[in-house]
């Protein structure tokens, strides 16, 4: 069996591909894997000893002409030549291929797929005249989800073993051992090493130089048997030199050994035995965080700006996610600090853990657990309520997830918001089976101009309300992004063949999609509103006994009082 | 006729040109997925 895995995104992703990787071979012990990256990130897949067939797409060597000569005629040529031989070489000469999966969501991927024969295909393609199309029902989620940036719950690793349909039980990972161009340091008996990553993907993702020298500061001074390694690129040095000069600037006499610069003097997954030295690897959102989970290296990552931790940060169990959004460096520092020792980290930064949990299906997910701090109950909720929808669209099956209760005292009012949201899910249900309806009468009605202007109107009309509710209540919106994917870039059987067909046989496949979109749409709707339901008869038992305990509290203290005069 | 050359004759070319257009486009902005 040939298997061929397309990851063009970057060190993360590629990362987060290899459990996925794991689990196809897995599952197919006589596959024969290839992988595709780009050159630039291909160390990261390095590391997996079940990839048969690394094949680098070399594309700054190729683009890099293209964009300095503005795209110049004789650029494109050759490029195109060259990126034809690259194709036929490395990855034609092996195929078909029994099993494509790409799990890279971008259009050159979705072209790249579409270019390569394969019999069956997961992930995104296109057509041959390039209209995206998404087959499977878990790159569907991917697709309205992720890249959505709506409330989902599912690790990336999870996602994409989900969209290859694969599990993979043994974490962490099975690793190559790489070379060790520069030797680990053998740490002196009592000593602690804490690996620092200080620069991320891009500068609001990360706290400035200032404040990590903070952090690093409260480390050293708390734990005197630490050390600190700086891991990054060269062109991360500026960064850590700064940091490193406002540690020395606050302890002078700090002594060499327990300072250790990395960055830039290895290759990116040469960094694993320097990773597996280290007690705690302190990083925002980066790949040094998959590359230390995939070793089960103790992770904390600091959340800043927009990532979502859920998604991508820190897999496996015991790893630690702060969110330092109203402290101060130092105080932050504090609490990685008392965090290494074991100690409870104070209310003033929320504190997540992970844990990978299988569910009862089977399968596994990562999950983030609440430390000090109380998940907002409607976005938990509607998160955890999406997760199951999901699980039961994509693959048939009903978890067993607790649903979060409501009503929890201290976030009064929540109850009040769910009725808007309630409406507006009611909503959404009437606009959908309307929409159905009107599809159906365009289908009886398929030979009569006139009323099919009229059935699209109507349909146009439902369009933009349900783009407007999305607005106005954002809760909802995974779902109408999930039709709007299931509408226009879901895998229809007769999609390809629709690019061939002319007059109403292609209007009616059209017309056909619409119809199945609004019909789950409605019935996702239904599903979400029973649980809600369920949960708000839950809160109002709860409201009820909370305000029966507390008046017979009340009648207690008025009884006390009346016996004590 | 070589074998690359086989293969290459079944490349589809519209295709393989979109392909170009949409890696020099990435290639500006090769961020990762999930941030896309």
């Amino acid at each position: 069996m040939k298997v061929i895995v397309l990851q063009l995104a970057r060190f993360g992703d590629v990362i987060q591909t290899l459990p996925t990787i794991q689990g196809l071979k897995k599952k197919y012990p006589k596959s024969e894997i290839t992988l595709v990256t780009r050159a630039t990130f291909a160390d990261a897949a390095r590391l997996s000893p079940y990839v048969d067939n690394l094949v680098e797409l070399p594309s700054k060597e190729l683009l890099e002409p293209v964009v300095a000569s503005k795209s110049s005629e004789e650029s494109v040529f050759a490029a195109l030549g060259s990126l034809g031989s690259w194709l036929a070489n490395s990855v034609l000469r092996n195929s078909p291929y029994d099993l494509l999966v790409n799990l890279t969501f971008s259009k050159a991927s979705a072209i790249l797929s579409a270019l390569i024969p394969a019999t069956t295909r997961k992930g995104l393609f296109c057509t041959t005249s390039g209209e995206l199309v998404v087959a499977d029902a878990w790159s569907q989620y991917f697709f309205a989800q992720v890249l959505g940036r709506n409330l989902n719950i599912l690790h990336l690793n999870d996602l994409f073993c989900r969209v290859a349909d694969i599990e993979t039980d043994q974490w962490p990972l099975e690793i190559n051992e790489p070379a060790q161009p520069f030797e680990v340091k053998k740490l002196d008996p009592g000593r602690m090493r804490v690996g620092i990553q200080v620069a991320a993907s891009e500068p609001e993702k990360t706290l400035h130089c200032e404040a990590w020298s903070q952090v690093c500061l409260s480390v050293l001074n708390k734990h005197q048997d630490s050390e600190l390694a700086f891991f990054g690129s060269e062109k991360d040095l500026p960064a850590i030199n700064t940091v490193i000069a406002g540690i020395r600037d606050a302890l002078p006499e700090l002594a060499q050994e327990r300072i250790h610069v990395l960055a830039g003097k290895m290759r990116f997954h040469e960094n694993i035995s320097w990773i597996r030295s280290c007690k705690w690897i302190v990083s925002p959102d980066t790949a040094i965080v998959h590359l230390s989970s995939l070793t089960g290296a103790k992770v904390i990552e600091v959340v800043v700006g927009k990532v979502k931790p859920e998604e991508t940060g820190p897999y496996g169990d015991g790893h630690h996610v702060l969110y330092p959004v109203t402290t101060t460096p130092s105080h932050l520092g504090d609490e990685i600090a008392k965090l290494m020792n074991g100690e409870k980290v104070g209310n003033s930064v929320a504190h997540s853990t992970t844990a990978r949990v299988r569910c009862n299906n089977g399968s596994f997910r990562n999950e983030l657990v609440a430390k000090n701090f109380s998940n907002n109950e409607i976005t938990y909720f509607f998160m955890k309520s999406y997760y199951l929808l999901a699980e039961f669209r994509c693959a048939g099956r009903q978890e067993e997830t607790e649903i979060p209760p409501l009503a929890d005292s201290a976030q009064t009012g929540a109850l009040d918001q769910l009725l808007v949201v309630y409406d507006a899910l009611c909503t959404i249900r009437r606009l959908a089976e309307f929409g159905q309806h009107y599809s159906l009468r365009m289908l009886e009605e398929i030979d009569n101009k006139v009323s099919l202007k009229n059935w699209a109107d109507k349909l146009q009309e439902i369009e933009s309300l349900l783009v407007t509710l999305q607005k106005t209540v954002p809760i909802v919106k995974p779902l109408i992004d999930t039709w709007s994917v299931a509408k226009d870039i879901a895998y229809a059987p007769s999609l390809e063949a629709r690019t061939q067909k002319h007059g109403s046989e292609a209007l009616e496949d059209v017309i056909a999609l619409n119809e199945g979109a609004y019909r789950e749409l409605a019935q996702n709707v239904e599903i979400i509103q029973q649980l809600l339901q369920t949960a708000v008869t839950a809160a109002q038992e709860r409201i009820e006994k909370r305000s029966n305990h507390g008046s017979s509290k009340a009648k207690y203290k008025e009884t006390s009082k009346e016996t004590d005069g | 006729m070589s074998e690359t050359e086989e293969l290459l004759k079944t490349i589809d070319r519209q295709l393989l040109l979109k392909l170009l257009d949409a890696l020099i486009s990435e290639q500006q902005t090769p961020s990762s997925q999930s941030k896309e």
